[in-house]
C-alpha cells in the first residue's frame, strides 16, 4: 500500500468495476438514508419546501454543509451560508489531493464528474481500493452513483412525509456516521506510524471541535496529523541511522 | 429567489472545494507530496470520526456514546469490516442506554 504503487496511467475500469463500486458503497447507504430522511425533515421545519430540499440535495450534494445552512438558514445571510459551506468543505481539498493523482491522464470533463459527485463515503471506498489496486475510475464513479441514488430521494421523501423525529441523537441514529467510517479507517491503520496519525487525529479533532466554530477543526486536524507521520517516517529513518 | 440564490452558491463553493486539487495537481506529484498523501485519508477520516463520542444528548446515558464507538472502534479493528462495527455499535449504545449508562 506504498504511495509508489500510483499508476503511471489512470485505470478507467469496466462494467464490472462500476459494479464492484457500488457493491462497495451499498452497506452505508441505509445511513445515508437515515441522514437524508432527518436532512428533509429538518429542511421543512426550517422552511423550505421539498422541492426546495430536494434541489439542495442534488445540486449541493454535501450532507454536512447542508446540514449546517439549514441550522443557520434563518438567522444567517445568503454569504455567510455560501462562506460557512466553503469552510465545511474544505476537507474535500484533502481528499482531491490524496485522490488526484490516481484520476490522472483521465479526461477533463470525467475528473470534473468524479470531483463534482465525490462524497465522503464514496471518497472512502474508493481510496481503499486505489490503495489495494482495485481502484478505477470506473470503481469510484459507482461508488459515487450509489450515494447519487440514494441521498437527493431520502431527502425528497423526509421532506415530503414531514414527520418530526424528536431526537436522533437519543437512538443513536447519528452514530450512524461514526461507525460505518470506523470500518473504512481501519483499512488505513496498517502500521504503527499510521495508527499514531489516526490517533494524533483523532485527539486533535475533539479538541478543536470544543475550540473551533464550523467544522474547521476536521481539515485542521488532519492537516496537522498528516504532517506528523511525515516527521514519523524521518524520525523513524533518524532512528536506524544512528 | 433567495433561496435558488443560496443552493446555487452552497452548490459552487462544494464543486471549488472537490474539484480544486483533481484539476491542479499535474503529471508527477513530488515524492514528499506522495509520501504526506499516505497519510492523508487515515488523519482524515479519524478527524472526522472522534467528534462524535463528545455529544451528550439528552435523556441517554453520559458514556453511551464514546463506549458505543469504542466497541465499533474494536469491531472494526479485528474485523476490518463496514458492517461489524455498525451493527455492534448500534446495539451495544442501545444495551447501554436501556441501563441510563
Amino acid at each position: 500500500m506504498a504511495a509508489e504503487e500510483i499508476p503511471e496511467q489512470a485505470r478507467r475500469g469496466t462494467l464490472a468495476d462500476f459494479r464492484r463500486g457500488l457493491i462497495a458503497i451499498a452497506p452505508l447507504l441505509p445511513g445515508v438514508a437515515i441522514f437524508g430522511l432527518l436532512y428533509g425533515v429538518m429542511a421543512r421545519q426550517v422552511g423550505l419546501s421539498p422541492w426546495e430540499a430536494w434541489a439542495m440535495s442534488l445540486i449541493v450534494h454535501a450532507g454536512s454543509a447542508q446540514f449546517t445552512a439549514l441550522g443557520m438558514w434563518a438567522s444567517a445571510g445568503t454569504w455567510a451560508i455560501v462562506l460557512t459551506t466553503l469552510a465545511i468543505n474544505l476537507r474535500h481539498l484533502l481528499m482531491g489531493a490524496s485522490i488526484a493523482p490516481y484520476l490522472l491522464g483521465l479526461r477533463q470533463r470525467w475528473r470534473a464528474l468524479l470531483a463534482l459527485w465525490m462524497a465522503d463515503e464514496s471518497y472512502a471506498v474508493s481510496i481503499v481500493a486505489y490503495r489495494q489496486g482495485t481502484g478505477s475510475a470506473a470503481y469510484f464513479l459507482g461508488a459515487n452513483a450509489g450515494i447519487y441514488l440514494v441521498w437527493p430521494v431520502s431527502g425528497l421523501v423526509g421532506a415530503l412525509v414531514g414527520m418530526t423525529v424528536p431526537d436522533p441523537t437519543r437512538y443513536g441514529l447519528d452514530l450512524v456516521f461514526p461507525l460505518t467510517f470506523l470500518g473504512l479507517l481501519m483499512a488505513f491503520v496498517e502500521d504503527r506510524k499510521t495508527a499514531a496519525v489516526a490517533m494524533t487525529a483523532g485527539l486533535l479533532a475533539m479538541v478543536g471541535s470544543r475550540v473551533l466554530a464550523g467544522q474547521w477543526h476536521v481539515l485542521i486536524a488532519g492537516l496537522l496529523a498528516s504532517l506528523g507521520g511525515i516527521a514519523l517516517e524521518e524520525m523513524e529513518r533518524a532512528w536506524r541511522q544512528h | 429567489m433567495e433561496t435558488a440564490l443560496r443552493i446555487a452558491g452552497m452548490a459552487l463553493a462544494t464543486f471549488f472545494t472537490r474539484y480544486a486539487m483533481i484539476a491542479l495537481v499535474g503529471r508527477e506529484p513530488p515524492v514528499l507530496f506522495r509520501r504526506w498523501l499516505r497519510y492523508v485519508p487515515v488523519a482524515l477520516l479519524a478527524a472526522l470520526i472522534a467528534p462524535a463520542a463528545l455529544v451528550s444528548p439528552a435523556g441517554a446515558g453520559v458514556h453511551g456514546r464514546w463506549l458505543a464507538l469504542s466497541v465499533g472502534a474494536l469491531l472494526a479493528w479485528r474485523t476490518r469490516q463496514v458492517l461489524p462495527p455498525l451493527v455492534g455499535g448500534l446495539v451495544a449504545f442501545w444495551i447501554l442506554c436501556a441501563f441510563r449508562i
